[in-house]
């Protein structure tokens, strides 16, 4: 199984906090606010496009609207085995994060 | 950058990103529903800068023999440019037209500087525009209709990067290869956009699959 990328592991804990709503435009708002970083919505759909193709997420397109120029939304959510990768990639770090001096205790 | 109410967003940019990301459909509508939620114009235009740039290898490989086509068409604007000059080593490869180019010697700046640009748009048009008519005949797609609406856009495009490409001259000079580079991009965009234009149907340089 391989590993997560940061903006992988980002975007997959996004899309849990948004839950049923993730799609483009909350997904972008949410990471911006999390990271303090302007999001890309061309990188997210690309690192979501990989995701799929791994069968970390799914996608499904909502209905057509006018304020979005009549384009449809597409909603994605994680998957079982999305979760499998993303409680793995934690324990990974968690694992990482021990047992290093300089970042126990809240000291940088 | 701010902008006021109610407002489209950038159609140049939307345009783009139609032609140059059009698989990604929910994208443009995020973008557009974000723009509409108060997003500005540098935000918008920066997002669709990055989405075309990571559609950019897709299309590359989709498109390969057109790819290849464009570089070698610009990179031989670039050389036959680099040997109408002659130089120690060699003489003028075409002198009659280094003739007309050497006139504008002779005329007083700002006007020897029109003369010059003008010359060279005029150039790279010329093989520009036999790149593009080649490209439309082997595929099939010659209309002469087609051709003179795409004509003022490869004009446009040269006349910018043309006016543009001497103010960084020096910068190129240092860049030795990458400057050549550069130097051949106008060319090979002009060639994109005026073939683009020429097959008459908004994605048709997508749907090309072979020149």
């Amino acid at each position: 199984m391989s590993h997560l990328s940061d903006f992988e592991l980002i975007v997959l804990l996004v899309l849990l906090r948004l839950g049923d709503g993730a799609y483009g435009v909350p997904i972008a708002q949410e990471m911006q606010e999390q990271t303090k970083r302007e999001a890309k919505l061309g990188s997210i759909y690309a690192s979501l496009e990989r995701m799929e193709k791994k069968g970390l997420v799914v996608s499904e397109l909502g209905e057509p609207t006018k304020e979005r120029g009549g384009r449809a939304k597409r909603y994605f959510h994680v998957t079982k085995q999305g979760m499998r990768q993303i409680r793995e990639t934690q324990r990974t770090l968690a694992r990482l994060w021990k047992g290093v001096p300089e970042l126990e205790g809240g000291r940088s | 950058m701010t902008k006021p109410e109610s407002v489209e967003p950038p159609k140049l940019a939307k345009w783009l990103l139609e032609r140059l990301s059009p698989q990604n459909e929910p994208l443009a509508g995020d973008l557009i529903e974000a723009f509409g939620r108060g997003r500005s114009y540098g935000w918008y235009w920066r997002q669709v800068f990055v989405a075309i740039l990571i559609a950019l290898p897709e299309h590359v490989r989709k498109h390969l023999t057109l790819f290849l086509y464009t570089a070698t068409c610009s990179a031989v604007t670039s050389i036959a440019w680099y040997f109408m000059f002659p130089n120690a080593a060699h003489g003028s490869a075409f002198p009659r037209i280094f003739a007309v180019y050497a006139r504008g010697y002779g005329i007083d700046w700002p006007w020897s500087f029109v003369y010059q640009i003008a010359f060279v748009t005029a150039f790279e048009a010329a093989t520009v525009w036999a790149a593009v008519i080649t490209c439309l005949a082997i595929s099939h797609q010659l209309r002469l209709r087609n051709l003179l609406q795409a004509f003022p856009v490869v004009v446009v495009v040269l006349v910018i990067s043309n006016v543009a490409l001497p103010l960084f001259s020096g910068l190129l000079s240092n860049l030795q290869w990458f400057g050549w580079v550069i130097v051949s991009t106008p060319p090979a965009i002009a060639f994109i956009l005026g073939n683009w234009k020429a097959k008459g149907s908004p994605g048709s340089l997508i749907k090309a699959k072979s020149v």
